[in-house]
């Protein structure tokens, strides 16, 4: 049985053609109205999803913008994180939390944990690093009865020296960052230039 | 009635619908094997309603995200159910995917003509993994924030637009509000619409090729209604009973009594997200355990493998296994890939456990614990426990704190005081008993240890600070121990470590310091071997001989041998016991612990007897202890151990009130209140390591629980601390009245003006002492003794007279060591004479019956005489003026130290009638020219004055 129009008021026509009849309309001018309403259909679907997507795509559209800002062209926020004197002078090392500002979308909070590093004094000098693993970005920690930082996620091990124990997960040693030595000679304060790194890569490349 | 569904099926073609849902032919009738697809979209259907309603309740942001669930497991009627059924059910939804793709491969339902629709299932169970990842993260509590965030830094291990596609997914290059509504949207928008497509188009084609069925020669063929659908049905309700079961931790007990506990109740909610938080207990959910343990195999610059490779291999060749179906051979691989792709994944998974599990499992199979590689994994594996039990800890501390309530002034509880505005990590960040002891760890743990000194061997302290050690000497140049000639190690001699603060200013703690032999006390260990197996071999590497050391209170600092260490050899035997009991008591009552407010509300009589005691032996010479005694000797007493003195000795123990000059490598933590960025530590956290040191922290089993200080709190009591002359100097229990009497106004007055240069202490020594002594000791001024001391040739030039001030080197020395030093006993007799006549100038009330002797025995008359005449080859009034005689170049002795005298002297000593240009260093204290600018009002000199004088009495 032929498919019908459940609408009392169809045509026969549109019967007919439901029916697989053909159209009296010449087939030329079918094809241009086809063509016309895939065009508008697309467009008029393609529009809203196109504002949406701007937005969606903001953060990368947007990252050269915001790249400014506090982070110089030395690398890294210059941030105070602790002072010589409160560093263990056997060279265990000690956690500290940078402190800096926060901005999170609409939030901008001053003094708020950002991330920690690692301190490690070494005669009047102090190495920094920064304690996310540089295999997949889990919190580093340290180790005290083998006195190694251990990452607690896949096994990788560093060194005092932040270098890896091999084999290792990890594809770099642990990321060290760069001390102001002025500074620390000057005032014995520990002023780093603290950056976060991509994880799983040999050469680390800064976070925007 | 038939009419109507007539008119309606007429309408909507509902009775066809149902019909070719209802009526599909099932060849050889229903079977059990059937169901796991029905059971799949049962589950799904399950997480849509209790999503939505989830969704109700939820608030994606990184302020509200961890709150909002709080709130739902917590607080809401049925919320922890709710939230259980759906995170348990996303579980079994993730195994019921396993067993449906297992069944589809072994039963060959992938190959033609099913291949699309095979394809069509792995999208639908890609779909369906990206919802557990996206909802692991949506709780923001600690677990889900690091186990995420590992997910999504192997995002950034996709060639060309890995970081880009991060940022995309975090909404930003970190974690923020913006990850949370992107990962939300995706849970609850995107990923299930596409799901519903998908799945759509599942069944569609599913219906079109009909059920893959198994056919069994003579059971006859069977419509899907109702023979399976009933069991469809059974199959679901089997799964939904699984699922609650799950949800209550198969507690049935529990769940039928009522009594079901916090902890079985739905699915964990961890502490909530803390980026600065280290967090070691981070792993994905069990199923992407075997994901996260591949990781571990794939070295260095190969874990781009692990990550990507092989699971988008394995994704491939599923994707691929239609075209291997061909054949028969083929068909056999797929089947071995499928169990060989589940075996495997199992093997990892149990992997995974066993490592965070070590100790159990090195313990089973009696791993040889010496080996470098087992000791790693057991160390690694130790630490996850701890982690692990620290993260359960926290979660729980969580309920807690939110839940707090406040003593309000009645003594009664407020409402339960909830979560800030700020956030629940707020909470978290500011609790004492939380971070009190990481704190300590960090910043006082290389020299304090922390540990229950009498806690039994073996038993577990929640906190253990023993960090102590002590190097050995080495041989100069060589990397080598230092051996005396008995060949034992030579070891360093500097003292290194501070006291033990577990029960700081309690009585025990107290007692035990004011014990010499617990004073001193240090405790040498055994030495450790170095954890190098390769140093270790080495005799005399100094890395294997460094020992513990542990020294309970100065036995490891200066103050070893310092003044109080000497005083407590040699006073405290002579004291009664019970005295010092009694000021034990009282100095522990100055701290006003927690722990012993009922004790000391129960003592305070013996407080009240100790406060005396310690005024009487401890504020005489080195301590202040409320309005006894004087600052800048010894540590303040006053409110000894009390929050403000804590704060105000950790901030700066260099402060006058503290240590001062005395101070022995303690540093200053937080002494520039005005540039906080300058200060080692922030005063906020000094106050959290203060609280937790002196236990105040929120314990919801308090009757009268207390709260976290505030920082601001914090700051202004470092700033009460450090005002000297403080507005209270309220000793706790101390039976002084309101009004201090006029000695004890004087006598502070003393304190704090005239102190810093002269003492006013008794031969016996009991008295003020001069922080410095540079002038004169002024006790007994003006009397007999006094004057005997200061014109004996051998005392003046001490420190007890003129010995530190400028007139050292003047004419009165010199004319008392030249021409008094070799008296004849006539001369000696006139010299008593003159001391007797001088002194009665001051008209002493001491020595009133004295002087009246003097009077009539004419020995007034003869001193008179030889202050004028003189004694040796000059006389007083050569240089002094006395009554009508002599020259001004002296002070005058007419008067000298009575009253108005002394008043005078005091108010201005440059005065022409006193020292004039001679003046050294003393101020005026009083000068009517200068107003408001003066030291001291008129009468606080009259009352200074009286009081040296000894006219007051206490």
């Amino acid at each position: 049985m032929a498919p019908r129009s459940l609408n009392p008021k169809a045509s026969d026509n549109i019967s007919q053609r439901l029916a697989g009849q053909n159209s009296p309309q010449p087939r030329r001018r079918g094809i241009l109205v086809g063509m016309l309403a895939f065009v508008v259909g697309i467009f008029v679907g393609i529009f809203p999803l196109g504002a949406g997507l701007l937005t969606f795509f903001d953060p990368i559209l947007k990252k050269k913008e915001e790249g400014g800002g506090e982070d110089d062209s030395a690398g890294g926020q210059l941030l105070r994180v602790g002072l010589l004197e409160n560093i263990p002078a056997d060279g265990t090392p000690v956690q500290a939390p940078v402190i800096a500002n926060l901005t999170d979308a609409w939030n901008r909070e001053p003094n708020q944990p950002i991330g920690a590093v690692y301190l490690r004094r070494e005669g009047d000098k102090v190495v920094a690093f920064n304690a996310i693993c540089p295999h997949a970005g889990c919190f580093i920690g340290f180790d005290t009865r083998r006195d190694c930082f251990q990452c607690p996620c896949h096994m990788s091990s560093f060194n005092l020296d932040g270098s890896r124990q091999m084999p290792s997960p990890s594809p770099r040693d642990l990321d060290m960052l760069v001390v102001e030595e002025d500074i620390l000679a000057k005032t014995g304060e520990v002023w780093v230039r603290f950056q976060n790194f991509y994880p799983g890569t040999a050469d680390r490349e800064p976070k925007a | 009635m038939n009419k109507l569904v007539a008119w309606w099926n007429h309408r909507t073609g509902l009775d066809e619908t149902m019909h070719d849902a209802l009526y599909e032919n099932i060849p050889s009738g229903a079977r059990w094997r059937y169901v796991s697809g029905s059971m799949l979209v049962f589950a799904f259907v399950t997480q849509v309603i209790t999503g939505i309603f989830l969704w109700m309740s939820y608030s994606p942001s990184s302020q509200t995200a961890w709150e909002s669930v709080y709130f739902i497991q917590y607080e809401m009627t049925g919320g922890w159910l709710l939230r259980g059924i759906h995170h348990f059910m996303a579980q079994a939804m993730v195994v019921l995917l396993g067993v449906h793709l297992l069944q589809v491969v072994v039963d060959g339902a992938y190959k033609a003509p099913r291949e699309v629709n095979y394809w069509l299932g792995l999208i639908l169970m890609q779909i369906v993994l990206g919802l557990s990842l996206t909802g692991y993260l949506l709780p923001w509590d600690q677990k889900g924030y690091w186990a995420t965030n590992v997910a999504t830094n192997l995002m950034t291990l996709v060639p060309f637009v890995g970081k880009e596609l991060q940022q995309v997914v975090l909404g930003g290059s970190a974690y923020g509000h913006h990850t949370l509504t992107r990962f939300f949207a995706l849970h609850a928008g995107v990923l299930p619409i596409l799901l519903v497509i998908f799945l759509g188009m599942h069944i569609a084609l599913f219906r079109r090729h009909g059920i893959t069925a198994k056919v069994t020669p003579g059971r006859p063929d069977q419509y899907f209604w109702p023979q399976q659908v009933l069991l469809d049905a059974l199959a679901c309700l089997f799964l939904l009973v699984l699922v609650v079961l799950a949800t209550v931790h198969f507690d049935v007990q529990g769940l039928v009594s009522g009594n079901l506990p916090l902890e079985h109740r739905g699915a964990e909610l961890g502490a909530p997200a803390d980026p600065s938080e280290q967090y070691s207990a981070a792993r994905p959910e069990w199923y992407f355990l075997f994901l996260f343990q591949l990781l571990k195999y794939f070295h260095g610059e190969s874990e781009w493998i692990g990550a990507l490779a092989i699971p988008g291999a394995i994704m491939g060749i599923l994707f691929l296994l239609p075209f291997f179906g061909r054949t028969k051979i083929g068909h056999a691989f797929s089947v071995l890939f499928i169990l060989g792709l589940l075996a495997g994944a199992g093997v990892l998974t149990v992997l995974a456990w066993s490592e965070d599990n070590f100790t159990l499992v090195a313990e089973r199979l009696k791993l040889n614990t010496e080996d470098p590689a087992v000791q790693k994994k057991l160390s690694i594996a130790e630490d996850f426990a701890v982690a692990k039990e620290e993260a359960e800890r926290d979660s729980a501390r969580m309920i807690e704190l939110v839940n707090r309530r406040a003593t309000m002034a009645g003594g009664e509880l407020s409402d339960r005081l909830l979560i800030p505005k700020q956030g629940a990590v707020y909470l978290l960040r500011n609790d004492p008993l939380t971070q009190g002891p990481k704190l300590f760890d960090r910043h006082c743990a290389s020299c304090h240890d922390y540990y229950d000194p009498n806690a039994t061997e073996g038993e577990q302290q929640r906190w253990h600070f023993a960090n102590q050690t002590q190097s050995p000497q080495t041989v100069a140049g060589k990397n080598e121990v230092l051996r005396d000639d008995k060949g034992n190690v030579v070891y360093d001699t500097k003292a290194n470590g501070a006291p033990n603060l577990f029960g700081f200013a309690s009585r025990q703690w107290l007692a035990d310091l004011l014990n010499p032999a617990m004073y001193q006390k240090v405790e040498y260990g055994e030495p450790v071997p170095s954890k190098d197996a390769e140093i270790a071999r080495q005799k005399n590497h100094p890395d294997n001989f460094t020992r513990p050391i542990k020294a309970p209170y100065f036995g490891n600092t200066a103050h070893r041998d310092g003044r109080m260490a000497a005083w407590l050899d040699k006073h405290i035997d002579k004291l009664d016991p019970q005295d010092v009991k009694d000021a034990v008591a009282a100095l522990s009552a100055q701290a006003q612990l927690r722990s012993q407010l009922a004790l000391d509300k129960q003592d305070a009589a013996q407080i009240a007897r100790g406060v005396q005691v310690i005024k009487q032996n401890c504020a005489t010479g080195c301590h202040r202890f409320g309005d006894a005694g004087q600052l800048g000797l010894a540590p303040d007493l006053t409110g000894y151990g009390s929050y403000e003195w804590m704060l105000g000795m950790i901030s700066d123990p260099q402060h006058e009130r503290f240590y001062q000059n005395e101070n022995d490598r303690m540093p200053c933590f937080a002494k520039d209140l005005d540039h906080p960025e300058k200060n080692s530590v922030s005063v906020r956290e000094l106050g959290l390591i203060v609280d937790w040191l002196r236990g105040d922290y929120y314990d919801p089993a308090d009757e009268h629980p207390v709260l976290p200080h505030s920082e601001e709190y914090a700051r202004r009591a470092v700033e009460l601390a450090r005002t000297v002359d403080a507005p209270s100097l309220a000793i706790t229990g101390s039976a002084t009245p309101a009004m201090p009497t006029k000695a004890e106004q004087a006598a502070a007055i003393f304190t704090q003006k005239c102190a810093a240069c002269h003492s006013h202490v008794d031969s016996a020594g009991h008295g003020i002492a001069a922080k410095k002594p540079s002038a004169p000791n002024l006790h007994g001024f003006g009397s007999r003794a006094w004057l005997s001391g200061f014109l004996d040739h051998e005392r003046i030039g001490t420190a007890e007279f003129f010995g530190n001030t400028a007139h050292a080197d003047g004419d009165m020395v010199s004319f008392v060591q030249d021409e008094l030093s070799d008296l004849d006993d006539e001369n000696q007799a006139s010299l008593a004479a003159l001391v007797a006549a001088l002194s009665a100038e001051a008209a002493l009330p001491a020595q009133q019956q004295l002087d009246a002797e003097a009077k009539e025995s004419g020995l007034l008359e003869k001193g008179r005489e030889a202050i004028v005449s003189g004694l040796g080859g000059s006389a007083c009034t050569d240089c002094h003026k006395f009554g009508d005689e002599g020259e001004e170049d002296a002070p005058d002795l007419t008067g000298y130290a009575s009253q108005a005298w002394l008043t005078a002297f005091l108010s201005n000593p440059a005065a022409p009638r006193f020292y004039g240009q001679n003046n050294d260093r003393m101020p005026a204290f009083h000068k009517p020219e200068n107003g408001e600018r003066n030291l001291l009002t008129a009468e606080q000199v009259e009352l200074l004055s009286s009081w040296l004088r000894g006219d007051l009495k206490d």
